[in-house]
């Protein structure tokens, strides 16, 4: 088999070589320019019978416009006005009742661009309409926002790992909090870089730091709430060629971890040695195991992907710890299946084919399914909204529900780079009627 | 490659009808958008008459790129649309588009060199080889990736593990037979 770096090399020298170089395509460009705008200007002088065309097209149109957005307005709620905290991007959001909750926050390209590049840590105490930044002190040097890490335990609990290039070698700095962000105590500062967190309780948690040019990580545990860090093993990290990947760390208990990836390797001894963990399931290459969420010692669940493009996708139960895991099956047009979330072993709610390519190839709304028997079975949720922007096509980013009833989405447009937007929605009934909370431009 | 700001002054005149300032501006992201077009139809006629497209929506809809924003990302997701539009309305750009004046200067075995790996490229679906040509071919962070497709990073980043995997297959099922 082929690694990635050959992969990648094949891929660039395939591209290449039916990339002939064009010196004359900035005046060729100009040309055409010239061109268009000329012919546009011609069309223009002779108005006429096209300005007669034109409006009793612009007729029919404004017909069209207006049954269109009745028919909106009717289905839609109003929209409240977006609060400045929103009008960036929400990545990822952790609500952990049905008013607070976290949001980790990229700044805009153009503030990275401009130096101002810290990732922001906010949250809100009311359902999502207001949002308050309570970022720890940020260290000097931080060379990118998608090298910090964050992780948020509970309303109150959130560490966040600061990679910071330094004036020597690049070093992850952890901060915690216990008021909400309120104050932040600074922990151990590690040689390192791309941190991934976990804390399993207020005072027990992990950090990992992927050792550059391998497949392990440095391992280092605490047990005072990341003050002091204590190095553990190097844990096999098979990483992702962007560094940024769907390898994850998780705990269920002090001392039973796991570690996802193109396979899932489990921990007995609190991360001292790792195991391939037996799936029922045989993954072919592509295929991975996402980190296994646990709702107890006992009850867990991850999502699988055993094929790579629109194939079987399904979830793996356990109930025994891990021990054993059993298959789920994901509805049968779910997909591309992107967006789930379950709130305990039972309740879950995903959206099938969440994603552009189902959008485009059945251009109907996309459907919201609840199970209440652990993925046993799924039941199609009639709601009040289109999972797609109004106007053409959107992307549903996140799925959190907080209890039964209680949940947040998050939609955003697509397709308008200069313009995005976010739509921030909450339910109070499971999922039927969703209400926009807030809607906000993708501006810094 | 790094994301330049585009400059206040240039921006106001293009909007104003300056079609030199614009071009000014847009010089810089035609080389990145004929790649990205020829990436993704690995055809280099094609691929100029994408960016060409492009150019002319952009002059258009300059009024929407917002004061102080990077041009090349908004930009480069003109041309990926037009992509789209020429794969699927191939036919127009072949009548519409007289033959290129300028010859194509490729080696001898170019086009020969890959032809496996682009041949499961194009079974890609579109939005998987778009991350994988915006982030392998044009060595462009996720986060430009993400202003590019209009996706979060996290869904670039599965959307390329994704495509790297399919391709990956792919080329082994081809190998195998």
């Amino acid at each position: 088999m082929k690694t990635d770096n050959q992969l990648r090399s094949e891929f660039r020298s395939a591209l290449e070589s039916v990339t002939p170089a064009a010196p004359w395509l900035a005046h060729a460009v100009s040309k055409s320019l010239d061109t268009r705008l000329s012919t546009k200007q011609n069309d223009q002088a002779r108005p006429q019978l096209r300005l007669g065309l034109n409006v009793v097209a612009m007729l029919v149109l404004i017909g069209l416009v207006v049954a269109v957005v009745g028919v909106y307005l009717t289905v839609h709620p109003a929209v409240v006005p977006a609060h400045p905290g929103v009008g960036r991007v929400f990545y990822p959001t952790k609500m952990v009742t049905a008013s607070t909750g976290w949001s980790w926050v990229e700044p805009s390209i153009e503030r990275r661009s401009a130096g101002v590049s810290p990732v922001e840590l906010w949250r809100t105490t009311d359902g999502g309409a207001h949002w308050t930044n309570v970022s720890p002190p940020s260290l000097p040097d931080r060379p990118s926002s998608y090298t910090d890490n964050a992780f948020l335990l509970d309303a109150t609990h959130a560490w966040v790992a600061e990679a910071s290039s330094g004036p020597a070698r690049p070093h992850v700095t952890t901060f915690r909090t216990t008021d909400g962000g309120k104050t932040w105590h600074e922990g151990a500062s590690i040689e390192g870089e791309s941190p991934d967190l976990f804390f399993i309780d207020p005072n027990h948690g992990w950090l990992v730091l992927p050792v550059q040019g391998t497949t392990s990580a440095g391992l280092y545990s605490t047990d005072d709430a990341g003050l002091h860090w204590n190095f553990t093993s190097f844990a096999p990290w098979a990483g992702w060629p962007t560094g940024n990947g769907l390898t994850r760390i998780t705990f269920s208990s002090i001392t039973t971890g796991w570690i996802s990836g193109w396979n899932l390797m489990v921990t007995h001894d609190g991360g001292v040695t790792w195991h391939v963990q037996p799936l029922p399931i045989t993954l072919p290459a592509g295929g991975y195991v996402s980190s296994p969420t646990f709702f107890d010692r006992q009850h867990g669940i991850a999502y699988c992907c055993t094929s790579n493009g629109p194939g079987p996708e399904m979830f793996l139960v356990t109930s025994d710890g891990g021990i054993t895991w059993v298959v789920r099956n994901t509805p049968a047009e779910a997909p591309p299946l992107e967006v789930f979330d379950f709130v305990d072993a039972n309740h879950g709610w995903l959206i099938a084919g969440s994603n552009a390519e189902f959008s485009a190839v059945h251009g109907a709304p996309l459907p919201l399914y609840r199970t209440d028997d652990g993925g046993l079975t799924w039941v199609r949720v009639p709601t009040n909204v289109l999972w797609r922007s109004p106007d053409e096509s959107g992307y549903i980013d996140s799925l959190d529900f907080v209890d039964e009833k209680n949940g947040f989405a998050m939609r955003r447009k697509l397709g308008d780079v200069a313009n995005p937007y976010t739509q921030w929605l909450s339910t109070t009934d499971g999922g039927r009627t969703w209400t926009v909370v807030v809607e906000a431009p993708r501006t810094p | 490659m790094a994301v330049l700001t585009v400059p206040i002054t240039l921006v106001q005149a293009a909007k104003q009808g300056d079609k030199v300032a614009f071009m000014s501006l847009l010089e810089p992201s035609l080389e990145p958008g004929y790649r990205l077009a020829c990436g993704m139809l690995h055809d280099s006629q094609a691929a100029e008459d994408a960016v060409q497209e492009a150019a002319f929506k952009a002059w258009r809809k300059l009024g929407q790129l917002r004061e102080g924003h990077a041009l090349r990302p908004w930009f480069l997701g003109i041309v990926a649309n037009e992509c789209r539009t020429v794969r699927r309305s191939r036919w127009w750009s072949v009548l519409k588009w007289p033959k290129s004046e300028h010859p194509v200067e490729t080696s001898p075995d170019s086009g020969l060199s890959g032809i496996e790996l682009r041949r499961a490229l194009r079974r890609l679906d579109l939005n998987k080889r778009m991350v994988l040509v915006l982030h392998w071919y044009l060595d462009l962070p996720l986060d430009e990736i993400s202003a590019i497709t209009g996706i979060s990073v996290h869904a670039v980043e599965g959307r390329l593990q994704r495509g790297m995997s399919e391709l990956r297959r792919l080329m082994e099922t081809r190998d195998e037979n």
